[in-house]
């Protein structure tokens, strides 16, 4: 397939997928209830003590698998298990496949196992004659539907009962209403047969313990029950990953799983196999057969690499599904092999085949609200971008970005270019007006949200005006504009210079800055982030400031940590780069160490705020309360919290280039949310942010406006 | 913890299963429970585990008197449509609301999977405090790891269909936990 054919594919399956409004109701309504559900199940818990724990043995683990391997091996073979090692997918199939034929198997019944969808187990087995039926609910309906799971703990979550209801008449040739309680009883009956009948029980496993050789399977349904005990045979998929040392980190997993899954306390079912144990067949008790395949395929080569290693910490919960604002838009079919959300393009790249990760790991927008409610505490963006990376280093990023990136690394030429365009517009790719809109910002965007002009006097020109009143006796701050509030929201640099003027400082814009380099770091284009990331370390070494300061959080973690590891090769550059990070603050960060302070006795702002927490900002800098903070108190608003405040606003760097169907219904979400507050002033602390809600504020004609916390304390200073 | 607050804290969360919490002094109130349960479920067969700790509650008796055809044998197809299965469970975990099923015989373990109802019958002394604590006691109580064990919290349930929470699957749509003041 080529591969513009390819992106066709893909853009179309995201578009079926946004269309499909049973799917969006369902993703939506358990996105909903999924953080209180959480919180509530965690009541009590030290959550960030146990991610810690698990984090830790996992990684441990990881280090030491081939001991536990070895280990597990020894005390299940002990217990009468027979353990196979599967290296590949075909390696598995072909063992299971092979047993049940040397067993006189027919049938088979099967509780939930993402290892046996990841290998299409039950094709191979169809292939081999047997008759094989999955017996989770979810599972069984995208059997019956001939689909593949779209989410990892549940499978069938696109599905409406109208559409269930489908499947069982047909399946059950009767004619079967939507009502739910009644099609789970007909699946009850349906499928206990079954499991009276069957002659081998195929079982994945959640976690396999080292120090005794036990499998365990978390569940619900109690259909892994009954897969593990009625049949004489019971075969266990498990891939390598699931190997724990003992029954102490056993318990952290049984803690933290179902509460992070579903946000349940426990499942009705936590069931532990050590060995073979007796079973009824035809009335004679007699002992069971346990075979435990451990399966590899691919996973010891993601173990070894320095960076995807952290994927290993994965214990297969999904809640980093259930917050993902990308996932909750288009469901889990589009991630295209069997693991979906940003964790299933990692496995996919390293348990299937890296070119099937290529396109869906272009959906995460990296807001990281993942990595903070992973067990595992697995820095999903993070790997996300290192395999785009690696990608754009084999495959290059394409020719336009290419171009683009080239213009921004060369900063004369990008703000001559950007000069030119708060005139005219300037043709630079096949006449396509993007430069009017910064570079990234592809004229076809404008549909769900209005996109700002460039500014017809660029932030720079105005601060070499104010320069100019300068002693060179107080404290020193070099401002580190970003493109956004150079050339599109130069008011937003005017106020902060009102505030940090007002707290005693002189502000200084070293004229030689360039873009932050994040948008060339997000394509995966190492080579000119490098470029801008030089120029930008000396830039602001100018005059030896006391700070940097920068407005947008996405520069601010640019200066203060990319500059550093993308020159961590270059000992000299990074020495110089340190020093630079060191003195960089974002905004309210300094204003706050800086003590401002409520100008008068008397609040000079009245009225409400809601807040919007935007990623950078909230992940990386952990400044959240900061804001809140200075804007009730120096500013004198009064606080309502919106719904989600953390969510992403789907702005998410050139995430609404490379998908602007997605980014739009997200922004829609945010708007009802801000609507829904009642008040008449977002705030928010990233000037991205700011291009993306008003621009959707504005498309609603609605009379809420946003600002920059910087210009409502420099108002509120003003007037104080 | 003392053992009240262990039960206090399990029946909370016994609830948030939603699982029957009962609560009595001695085993032979046990056995009239259970026949009293059996007989509000308008069961017409059950299924027991016999175990010496079991026997302690007379429920035979109690039960016989309710005229309900009582079966000990394992047969899946007669579980299958047994209305309810008896067993002794050895320990409840408070933290998770759990009773703790270390069980290897196939009886005892169908017993808890196949009638639509369960009855566990637990010692009152034997609430632990975590799931942490209930592996640890087994293997010292037992010697070694028992070959199946299970913790069971509540019903059998799913929200597999458009996320909407059905009691009763695959195992029980119910679960009774008499806990038993009176030691083993």
């Amino acid at each position: 397939m080529s591969n513009e054919q390819h992106n066709q594919d893909f853009k179309a399956s995201i578009q079926k997928a946004l269309n499909d409004q049973v799917m969006r109701g369902a993703l939506s309504r358990f996105a909903d209830a999924y953080p209180t559900a959480r919180k509530n199940a965690y009541q009590g818990v030290d959550i960030e003590a146990l991610r810690g724990e698990i984090a830790c043995a996992k990684a441990k683990n990881g280090e030491n698998l081939d001991q536990l391997i070895k280990l597990f091996t020894e005390n299940a073979t002990k217990r009468g298990a027979k353990v196979y090692y599967a290296k590949t997918a075909e390696d598995a199939n072909r063992y299971i496949a092979n047993l049940a034929i040397e067993k006189k198997v027919k049938k088979i019944v099967k509780s939930k196992s993402m290892a046996s969808e990841e290998i299409h187990l039950n094709d191979h087995l169809k292939k081999a004659g047997l008759i094989v039926n999955e017996t989770d609910l979810g599972e069984w309906i995208i059997q019956l539907a001939g689909q593949k799971p779209s989410h990892m703990v549940m499978p069938a979550i696109h599905l409406s009962k109208e559409q269930v209801a489908g499947y069982f008449s047909k399946e059950l040739k009767s004619d079967i209403p939507p009502d739910i309680p009644l099609m789970v009883q007909k699946a009850r009956v349906e499928l206990r047969t079954k499991f009276i009948e069957a002659d081998m029980g195929i079982s994945g496993a959640n976690f396999a313990v080292a120090e005794t050789g036990t499998i365990a399977t978390v569940t619900n349904e109690g259909n892994a029950r009954l897969t593990t005990t009625l049949p004489r045979v019971h075969v266990a998929l498990v891939g390598i990953e699931k190997v724990i040392k003992d029954f102490k980190e056993a318990a952290n997993i049984i803690k933290a799983l179902p509460k992070s899954a579903t946000g349940q306390l426990i499942t009705s079912y936590v069931t532990m196999v050590t060995g073979v144990t007796p079973t009824e067949v035809d009335g004679q008790v007699q002992d069971k057969e346990l075979h435990i395949v451990l399966m590899d395929n691919g996973r010891s080569d993601m173990l070894k690499d320095p960076k995807f290693k952290q994927a290993w910490q994965c214990i297969r919960c999904a809640s980093c599904l259930n917050v993902c604002p990308a996932y909750q838009m288009v469901g889990g079919h589009v991630y295209g092999h069997i693991y979906a959300g940003g964790i299933g393009a990692i496995l996919t790249f390293f348990f299937n085949d890296p070119t099937d990760a290529e396109k869906p790991q272009n959906l995460c927008l990296g807001c990281g609200r993942c990595t903070e409610v992973c067990p595992g505490k697995i820095p999903i963006p993070d790997l996300i971008l290192e395999m785009r990376r690696r990608m754009a280093d084999k495959k290059g990023i394409g020719l336009i970005p290419k171009a683009i990136f080239n213009v921004v690394a060369n900063r004369k030429l990008m703000h001559s270019l950007l000069r030119v365009a708060s005139v005219g517009q300037f043709p630079l790719t096949g006449g396509k007006p993007f430069i009017r809109h910064l570079p990234f910002f592809f004229s076809e965007l404008t549909k769900e949200r209005s996109l700002p002009a460039v500014a017809p006097k660029p932030f720079r020109d105005i601060a070499k005006e104010r320069e100019k009143k300068n002693t060179g006796k107080k404290k020193r701050v070099n401002f580190y504009a970003g493109c956004l509030i150079d050339f599109c929201y130069p008011h937003i640099g005017t106020a902060v210079y009102d505030v940090l003027e007002h707290a005693g400082c002189e502000v200084y814009f070293p004229w030689d800055q360039a873009c932050c380099g994040a948008p060339s770091k997000y394509m995966g284009d190492t080579e000119s982030q490098i470029r801008l990331v030089k120029q930008n370390v000396a830039a602001m070494e100018e005059g030896n400031p006391d700070y940097i300061v920068s407005a947008c959080p996405t520069c601010t973690v640019a200066m203060m940590e990319d500059i550093i590891e993308v020159l961590k090769d270059d000992p000299a550059w990074c020495e110089r780069a340190k020093k630079v990070a060191a003195k960089v603050r974002d905004f309210s960060a300094l204003a706050e160490e800086l003590g401002v302070k409520a100008p008068g006795k008397k609040k000079s702002l009245k009225g409400k705020f809601t807040y919007h927490d935007s990623c950078h900002y909230r992940r990386h800098l952990h400044l959240s309360d900061v804001p809140r903070k200075l804007l009730s108190e120096v500013a004198g608003m009064e606080l309502v919290e919106m719904k989600d405040s953390d969510q992403c606003c789907g702005m998410a760097g050139s995430y609404l280039v490379k998908f602007p169907e997605i980014s739009a219904p997200i922004l829609q979400k945010k708007l009802d949310n801000i609507a829904a507050t009642g008040s008449e002033l977002v705030c928010v602390d990233c000037p991205g942010c700011v291009m993306q809600i008003s621009g959707g504020l504005d498309k609603r004609r609605s009379s809420v406006k946003i600002r920059h916390t910087a210009e409502v304390l420099a108002e509120a200073l003003r007037k104080g | 913890m003392s053992s009240e607050k262990l039960f206090s804290v399990f029946k909370e969360k016994a609830g948030v299963m939603s699982a029957q919490v009962h609560r009595v002094g001695t085993w032979a109130q046990a056995g009239e429970l259970i026949a009293e349960q059996v007989k509000e479920l308008k069961a017409q067969r059950v299924h027991l585990f016999p175990t010496p700790q079991l026997e302690k509650t007379n429920c035979r008796a109690t039960l016989a008197k309710t005229g309900v055809t009582i079966s000990e044998k394992l047969d899946r197809h007669e579980l299958d449509v047994t209305d309810v299965g008896i067993t002794f469970v050895p320990y409840a975990v408070a933290e998770t609301g759990s009773i703790f099923h270390p069980e290897t015989d196939p009886l005892g373990r169908v017993v808890t999977m196949l009638p639509p109802t369960h009855i566990a019958v637990v010692p009152f002394n034997k609430i632990l405090p975590t799931v942490a604590d209930a592996l640890e006691t087994v293997v010292k109580d037992f010697g070694a790891v028992p070959g199946y064990m299970s913790f069971i919290s509540g019903p059998s349930r799913t929200a597999d269909i458009e996320r909407v929470l059905t009691i009763g699957v695959h195992g029980p749509s119910k679960l009774i936990v008499i806990l038993v003041d009176e030691g083993v």
